[in-house]
This record gives structure tokens, sequence and C-alpha cells, in this order.
């Protein structure tokens, strides 16, 4: 992606974005049993989205790398896990955030733990875990071990996402793709799939700049290898 | 329905939002400077 195709992206998104904000602070309407507290539910719901997105796209990468390890498109595939994972992490932060400052109003608690959001801080605790493991390891194994949690951990993906239909939980039962009469007021829609619009736009606009970040970060770490092993042999002679 | 304290979440909501995306965008960034400055000094070397 070139400077100005970047530049034009990054437009759209804070133009999205800013529409979004609009939408979910200005035009949708009030909730009748909560108030305007509900209005949180519009950065909430797209911020776990996006980073069910990226820990997906962290588990099709991680697979990639184990396929292809010793190939030159192994580190791509490395790069693009790690960067995904990073979102991912930061992504789900901000909906444990928005979830907590929601629930204090609403619950009268900050926190309980019920399968749901039990479930959700076990997903984030590994995609932390994943993130310190890149971090604190060194040498050839620590992408090959990372991929292989990252398999792992993605098992949790779906456990969160149908805890509120297996189990009785403090956290409200699903408004989308949820049994008949459960639905979102239709009013409430477009706030919704707006945002829900901006965040994947912004976290796949992120994305792309991590990548090229790591993939930079990689390239240094190849050359400064080349320059040590290039010093060694001078020495040598 | 809405008291003073149900709207302070809500505004520290999004400004929370806000400030950790603002943060990491600062952390790329720097990260972007630190690959440059390393380059740089491999180069000179």
């Amino acid at each position: 992606m070139n400077r100005a195709a970047f530049t034009f992206s990054a437009v759209v998104v804070a133009i999205l974005l800013s529409y979004g904000l609009h939408e979910a602070l200005d035009v949708a309407p009030t909730e009748a049993s909560m108030g305007n507290i509900q209005r949180i539910f519009y950065y909430h719901v797209p911020s776990y989205a996006t980073a069910f997105s990226m820990f997906a796209v962290n588990l099709l990468a991680s697979v990639f790398y184990l396929l292809r390890r010793g190939t030159p498109s192994a580190a791509a595939a490395d790069a693009a896990a790690v960067s995904a994972a990073e979102l991912g992490v930061l992504f789900c932060s901000v909906g444990l955030m928005t979830g907590m400052l929601w629930a204090k109003p609403v619950w009268g608690i900050w926190w309980t733990w019920d399968a749901r959001l039990t479930s959700t801080f076990v997903l984030w605790l590994i995609y932390v875990s994943y993130l310190m493991l890149r971090r604190l390891s060194e040498g050839d194994q620590a992408p090959t071990l990372a991929a292989a949690l990252a398999i792992f951990g993605f098992v949790d993906v779906p456990i969160v996402y149908m805890s509120i239909r297996w189990w009785r939980t403090q956290h409200p039962q699903p408004v989308i793709f949820g049994e008949q009469g459960s639905g979102l007021d239709p009013a409430m829609v477009p706030a919704l799939l707006i945002n829900l619009a901006a965040f994947m736009c912004y976290g796949a606009m992120l994305f792309w700049v991590r990548y090229k970040l790591e993939r930079a970060r990689q390239q240094l770490r190849l050359a400064q290898a080349v320059h040590s092993l290039e010093l060694a042999r001078m020495e040598a002679r | 329905m809405d008291t003073v304290r149900s709207l302070q979440h809500l505004h520290a909501a999004y400004i929370l939002a806000w400030c950790a995306h603002l943060g990491y965008v600062l952390y790329l960034v720097r990260g972007f400077m630190q690959v440059k400055r390393e380059a740089e000094g491999l180069r000179k070397s």
C-alpha cells in the first residue's frame, strides 16, 4: 500500500468512526430501561467483534506458519500472527473496560465471575500470554511455540460467543442472532452496523500498519545478524 | 434511567476507549522510529 492509498484509507476510516460516534451518541434512540448508559453498546460490541476477527486472523496465520515453516512465506505469516494477536488484545481490553463501565451503573458491580465474563477474561489472558511468550523468549522455537498456543487459545473464542446461550449468566442474553423476540430495536441497528463497519476498517488499517512494522523488524534483525557474521569473519582473518 | 454517575460512566467509556487506541497508535509510531534509528546505526557501522 503506497502513501496516497494509506492516507485515503485513513481519511475514510476517520470519517466512518466520526459518523459512528455521532450515530451512537446523538442519533440512536435512548433505551427505555437503562437510559443513555446503554450507548456503550455501540463501542462494546464492535470492539469484541474486531477482537474476535483479529484472533481468527491470528489462528489462520499460525496454522499457515506451522505448515510452511522454513519457507520465506513463514516469516510473513509469523508477522501477521503477532500483529493480529496484539490488536486482538487491544480491542478485547477495550471491550472488557467498556463492559465494566457499563456493568457498574446497571448491575451495581464492576465485575462478576459469570460464564461470559470469565471466559472473556480467560481469552484475554491467553493472548496476553501469547504476546509475553513472543516478547520474552529467545531463539527460533518462540514463533513455533506461540503458533501452537494460538491454535489452542482460539478454542476459547467460540466458548465466549456461546457462553450466554449455553449457561444462565448475569450478562444479558444475545440481542444479535438470539432467540425470537430478543432482537435489537430496529432504530438502533444503523448505529450498531456503522460502528461495526468503522471498527472493522479501523482494525484492518491498524493491522496493516502493525504488520509493516513487524516485517521491518524482521528485516532489521536479519541485517543485524548478517552484519555480526561479517564482523566475526573479519576478526577471524 | 439516567443518573449523573451513569452519564459519567458513558463518557468515561468513550474517552478511555479512544485513549487506549491513541496510546496504541503512539506505540506504533515509536516502533517505526526505533526501527529507523537502528537501521541508520547499522548502516553507519
